[in-house]
């Protein structure tokens, strides 16, 4: 199956490939899997004391698809607050990726690393 | 509707089953239908023989592996492990998961070190695979089993690329 220019440029050059300190209580990490493709992506994001997104990191273990959705929402979260952050949507993600039918999950992956991070973020600082 | 797996290949069913007898039954119901002996019968019966002992295949493979056999006993009841839509993996497994790969990235060339990585992590498959057998014959540990089932997922998509970064060092 062909990826698309998008996806293959992402996947080819990574952006905010890395880890930010977990234990850093501005820090929310998000972790998700995939049970069918066995896919593993962890997102994190570093937000300001008035809830602005300063910066986003992941690392992924999975396919193209999946490491160009995690790629292309690190760029979209900088500069969002935690509320624009959690409107993201996989619709939007695999539309900008131009992703088939059955990479539609990569992006669904995307968006829950996304909520996961936030809610790790809140139960952190005990919002 | 395809008939159930477990009748096709007449073994209860159940996660724990015979292997001697699955391959014993397997084998004497494929010469049963094997399209050879219907190379003298109109084309209906040729085609039924030829559906037949894919869908016989089919059983079989499922049935033998003890994790499509875990998957299949669980979309029996209704539950679909390959649900794409389900992303919330506990994140004590997800971690180590990521640990795990983080190791195989890093030890890519060093057989050694791939090694002792498969062997750690077959010695956690076989852990979890040993819990499976009370969880499906409890069916309140449904949840039990369809957890375990899905982390076995991707413990295999592991062991899978670890075979594949040791045939590229060989």
């Amino acid at each position: 199956m062909a990826y698309s220019d998008k996806v293959l440029d992402h996947y080819e050059n990574p952006r905010n490939v890395g880890s930010l300190d977990k234990n850093d209580p501005h820090v929310g990490t998000g972790m998700v899997g995939a049970p069918a493709c066995g896919d593993v992506m962890k997102l994190q994001i570093k937000v300001s004391d008035d809830g602005v997104i300063e910066d986003a990191k992941f690392k992924t273990y999975g396919c193209g698809s999946a490491i160009a959705s995690s790629s292309l929402v690190t760029e979209w979260l900088k500069g969002k607050t935690l509320d624009q952050a959690s409107e993201i949507k996989n619709s939007a993600i695999a539309e900008e990726l131009a992703l088939p039918p059955v990479k539609i999950h990569c992006s669904v992956l995307a968006e829950d690393a996304i909520k996961s991070a936030i809610a790790d973020l809140k139960s952190k600082q005990g919002k | 509707m395809s008939l159930n797996f477990f009748i096709l290949l007449q073994l209860p069913e159940a996660f724990v089953i015979d292997l001697e007898k699955l391959d014993q039954n397997y084998q004497s119901i494929q010469k049963e239908i094997h399209p050879d002996r219907f190379a003298s019968f109109d084309d209906e019966a040729k085609l039924e023989s030829i559906k037949k002992t894919a869908q016989v295949n089919d059983a079989y493979q499922t049935l033998k592996s003890p994790i499509r056999r875990a998957e299949y006993l669980l979309q029996l009841n209704g539950i679909d492990i390959h649900d794409e839509k389900y992303t919330a993996v506990p994140q004590d497994f997800l971690m180590q998961q990521m640990e795990w790969r983080e190791e195989l990235e890093a030890e890519k060339q060093n057989k050694v070190a791939l090694e002792k990585l498969a062997h750690d992590i077959q010695k956690n498959k076989n852990e979890m695979m040993s819990q499976l057998p009370t969880f499906f014959d409890n069916k309140n540990n449904l949840n039990d089993a369809i957890k375990v089932t899905r982390e076995l997922n991707f413990i295999e998509k592991i062991e899978q690329h670890i075979n594949d970064a040791l045939i590229e060092i060989v």
